[in-house]
């Protein structure tokens, strides 16, 4: 093997290896995964949000103390070697509500982010696709429900519905369905309006190949990142619900229901904000790191 | 007998001003296996016009006769077999292509849709004759578009024109977003096509160059109308109407010798929304007159079979010589 000097000319070499071989090339899916490996802040928020998932799947295990269990000699104590990130006002272990509540927050916000997808994600496509009247209708109806601010309409819609996990989630979904829709249209409208449509109809291309090989492959990279965007607003509009106390419950330890019950004491005792608020701190960017990388590794114009 | 005929086909389209006037009567007829060229700057209509024939943009009114069927009373059902015989070559491969196919993909669509092959290894065996009819070496097969060049990636919208083996195809400008030396490449190897499988082409382009050598017959158009229409060589031989001297005056020719007259167009393109009756080329024109501004000339036979729409053409100062 020959030796080369500078980066570039080892990059032509592999690059005239390539085109001279006899055809070993990657597919789609593989090449989208090199070119994710090759992005630091793609993989620094992936390595973020497989802690988080590591941590919510196992917080039983690895939690020191159950989060639910108060201690009433060890109130308000702060952070040292046993309880890590300090008690809470009834003694209960910070540190193991934290790690429980990495359940509640992954999972409330990817379900969330899946209910609105399909609902929102839905009447936006119909919208794009269809166009004219049909469009006109939706939008205007989305642009009614974008009027009310999404934590004003989530508290509208659990005053309602009532508290509780099913009622939280329905409340989340409505609140994002107008942003949902309309990210939904924008991707399909742009890609509809691309030439390689036309050019497919031009070889009889039928309406449902169009949708699932054309619309729906080119829309995935512009919806990528607006969809992990939303699992992360999903994320900070439970805890938010939780911390105004009409989300979650107490004493489920969810990260706004923890901040909820530590805001009281946040002069005298700060490790009590601190904990749960890093915490949906460095998800969420977590989260938004591994979008952007996510959405340059799926196009495969990005080398 | 002409494979295709247009007849006095019109495409209007609304806008918020008034109607825009795309293609406004035009009529061709086109012979098996020939090629006639339709030039004309951009916006004047030449590309709706070909997709009209693919009925990618369906006609306000006119007709259009293939092999004796008028395409455009057809339902969309009765008229998509047609497009097995009439194909299309796009004009920007970068963007007619889906970026998220590989080569082998976006040549084995029109062989499954238009071609209706099933069979998984046929479709392979297509794809390949496909590849080695249009110069695509088959190790390019599981490549992406974008890392092709342009020439490349038109050779790879060529096969997925031919996949279905039609008589005649719409070349939607193929070149004109190529680089010059690859232009010629792609013409030598639409003229190759041409002779081995007798298509017949209709062939867009703003580029008078480009058909000369291709090219049976020439159609002009100048904003959805046809200015002037006769066979290739006559057309240079007797340029009639100022618009097409104009153009050809523009054909840089490398001669020490001559001292070429450059005609310079001066303004834009008038507005193709509501024209007024006259000439529609006529603010543009070094020789117009009054009549020209308010009378519309019709399209009149000079013998030859050359077509012009013009008042004065043939008469003295307006003459190519």
């Amino acid at each position: 093997m020959a030796k080369y000097n500078t980066p570039a000319m080892e990059k032509a070499a592999k690059r005239r290896a390539k085109y001279s071989g006899k055809g070993n090339f990657d597919s789609p899916g593989r090449q989208a995964w090199k070119r994710l490996k090759r992005n630091p802040t793609a993989i620094v928020g992936m390595a973020i949000i497989l802690v988080v998932l590591f941590v919510a799947i196992f917080a039983n295990v690895l939690a020191p103390f159950d989060p639910n269990q108060p201690d009433y000699m060890a109130l308000k104590k702060a952070p040292d070697a046993v309880h890590w990130f300090g008690t809470d006002s009834l003694g209960r272990d910070i540190f193991s509500r934290c790690l429980y509540g990495a359940r509640y927050s992954l999972s409330l916000s990817a379900i969330t982010m899946v209910t609105s997808a399909l609902t929102g994600g839905l009447l936006g496509t119909i919208a794009g696709y269809c166009g004219g009247r049909v469009d006109n209708a939706i939008m205007r109806v989305m642009d009614v429900f974008q009027a009310i601010p999404m934590v004003l309409m989530a508290m509208s819609v659990t005053a309602v519905l009532g508290n509780g996990i099913p009622q939280l989630i329905i409340a989340i979904t409505i609140s994002s369905l107008s942003i949902c829709a309309r990210t939904f249209r924008m991707a399909i409208l742009t890609v509809r309006s691309g030439e390689y449509i036309e050019s497919s109809r031009a070889i009889n291309i039928g309406t449902f190949r169009m949708i699932l090989r054309h619309l729906i492959p080119n829309a995935v990279g512009l919806l990528t990142v607006q969809m992990v965007t939303l699992l992360a607003a999903g994320m900070v509009l439970i805890s938010s619900l939780s911390y105004i106390g009409i989300g979650i419950a107490p004493p489920t330890p969810e990260w706004g229901s923890i901040l909820n019950q530590g805001k009281d004491f946040l002069m005298s005792c700060p490790h009590m904000v601190i904990a749960p608020t890093c915490c949906i701190m460095v998800t969420i960017l977590g989260f938004q790191l591994f979008g952007v990388g996510l959405r340059d590794a799926l196009d495969p114009r990005m080398k | 007998m002409a494979l295709i005929e247009i007849q006095n086909l019109k495409k209007y389209f609304d806008v918020a001003k008034g109607t825009l006037h795309a293609v406004d009567d035009v009529s061709i007829s086109i012979d098996a296996g020939k090629t006639v060229g339709v030039v004309g700057e951009s916006g004047c209509g030449k590309s709706t016009l070909g997709k009209t024939i693919m009925r990618l943009v369906e006609p306000s009114s006119g007709k259009i006769i293939y092999d004796g069927v008028d395409i455009t009373e057809l339902s969309m059902r009765e008229f998509k077999p047609y497009r097995q015989k009439i194909q299309m070559i796009f004009q920007d491969p970068f963007a007619s292509l889906d970026p998220r196919m590989s080569v082998s993909q976006l040549i084995a669509e029109p062989i499954r849709s238009l071609a209706g092959v099933k069979d998984s290894a046929e479709i392979t065996r297509r794809v390949y004759e496909l590849m080695d009819l249009v110069g695509l070496a088959r190790r390019l097969e599981n490549v992406y578009p974008h890392e092709l060049d342009g020439g490349r990636r038109q050779r790879i919208g060529i096969a997925r024109a031919l996949a279905s083996e039609p008589q005649m195809i719409v070349c939607d400008e193929p070149v004109s977003a190529l680089d010059v030396s690859i232009q010629a490449q792609i013409l030598n190897l639409l003229q190759d096509l041409q002779k081995e499988r007798s298509l017949t082409y209709i062939f867009i382009t703003h580029d008078l160059s480009v058909v000369k050598h291709i090219s049976d017959q020439i159609v002009v158009m100048y904003l959805g109308q046809i200015v002037e229409k006769a066979d290739s060589k006559e057309l240079f031989a007797n340029t009639l109407h100022p618009y097409t001297q104009a153009l050809l005056s523009a054909i840089p020719i490398p001669t020490l010798q001559r001292e070429n007259k450059r005609i310079v167009l001066k303004g834009e393109l008038s507005s193709p929304i509501d024209p007024k009756p006259g000439c529609r080329f006529a603010p543009r024109c070094i020789y117009a007159r009054d009549k020209c501004r308010g009378e519309t000339p019709e399209l009149r036979d000079c013998g030859n079979g050359h077509y012009v729409a013009c008042h004065y053409a043939g008469e003295t100062g307006i003459n190519s010589d």
